[in-house]
């Protein structure tokens, strides 16, 4: 059994980094970084920068709201 | 940070606090069930469909990058929660911080779910057939009953 699980992690140390797909890996990066990556980059985490921004908003909301009311009264 | 308690109990920081770890732990349940065991709602499929294994695994790069973030959600939540369990004038109520937590998961799916599926079309919950919308409606449904939930949980807390 240890024999077993030697070779198995032998195999997989000796395995190149993609190697459920070596011949693939330039394709991928290909499509990963290219042009329109900043736009995907900020489309995709659009969602979870409103989220935290509600969250956050929402936690110091008296500050928020203290701090907006000061500067109404001081114009 | 303990603050001395100024007389009316704050219940709102740990609503956020919940809200963020929520909307984190609603994203992961999204991440793990949606695209890893049903490998359905990949991030990019409206743009590139995963139709190939170079394809898939480009999603998957942003399916990775997106649950990243998520992960910085439920990290903000958790200090929040911190800074707000610190603070005398907060009341220490499981019906408020659940309440906020359903808040959270139920904004996570309607603000997802308006943005990416509905607004941007980045994807739909199930990219696999003609009519996407069974499939997305469901996925705001279930947000609007997790935000209702949530909601009444909230106000229950206040009894």
């Amino acid at each position: 059994m240890r024999k077993l699980l030697v070779g198995l992690l032998g195999s997989y140390l000796a395995m190149p980094v993609a190697g459920a797909c070596p011949w693939c890996r330039p394709r991928v990066q290909a499509g990963i970084y290219n042009a329109a990556y900043p736009t995907y980059m900020v489309l995709v985490l659009l969602p979870v920068a409103v989220l935290l921004v509600l969250g956050v908003g929402l936690f110091y909301w008296d500050k928020i709201r203290t701090s907006l009311l000061a500067i109404y009264a001081n114009r | 940070m303990q603050t001395a308690n100024t007389g009316a109990p704050q219940r709102t920081p740990l609503v956020a606090a919940g809200l963020l770890l929520g909307a984190g732990l609603g994203g992961f349940v999204d991440g793990i069930v949606l695209h890893q065991i049903l490998q359905w709602h990949n991030m990019l499929s409206g743009q590139v469909p995963p139709d190939t294994l170079v394809r898939a695994k480009i999603n998957m790069y942003w399916d990775g990058l997106f649950h990243a973030a998520v992960w910085v959600l439920t990290a903000v939540g958790l200090r929040l929660l911190w800074a707000a369990t610190g603070r005398a004038d907060v009341p220490h109520s499981g019906r408020t911080l659940g309440g906020g937590l359903l808040l959270g998961w139920g904004a996570f799916n309607v603000i997802e779910g308006l943005l990416d599926h509905e607004i941007l079309g980045l994807h739909h919950v199930y990219e696999y057939t003609p009519n996407h919308l069974p499939a997305d409606m469901s996925f705001l449904a279930f947000g609007l009953v997790l935000l209702l939930a949530g909601g009444a949980l909230v106000r229950a807390g206040r009894a």
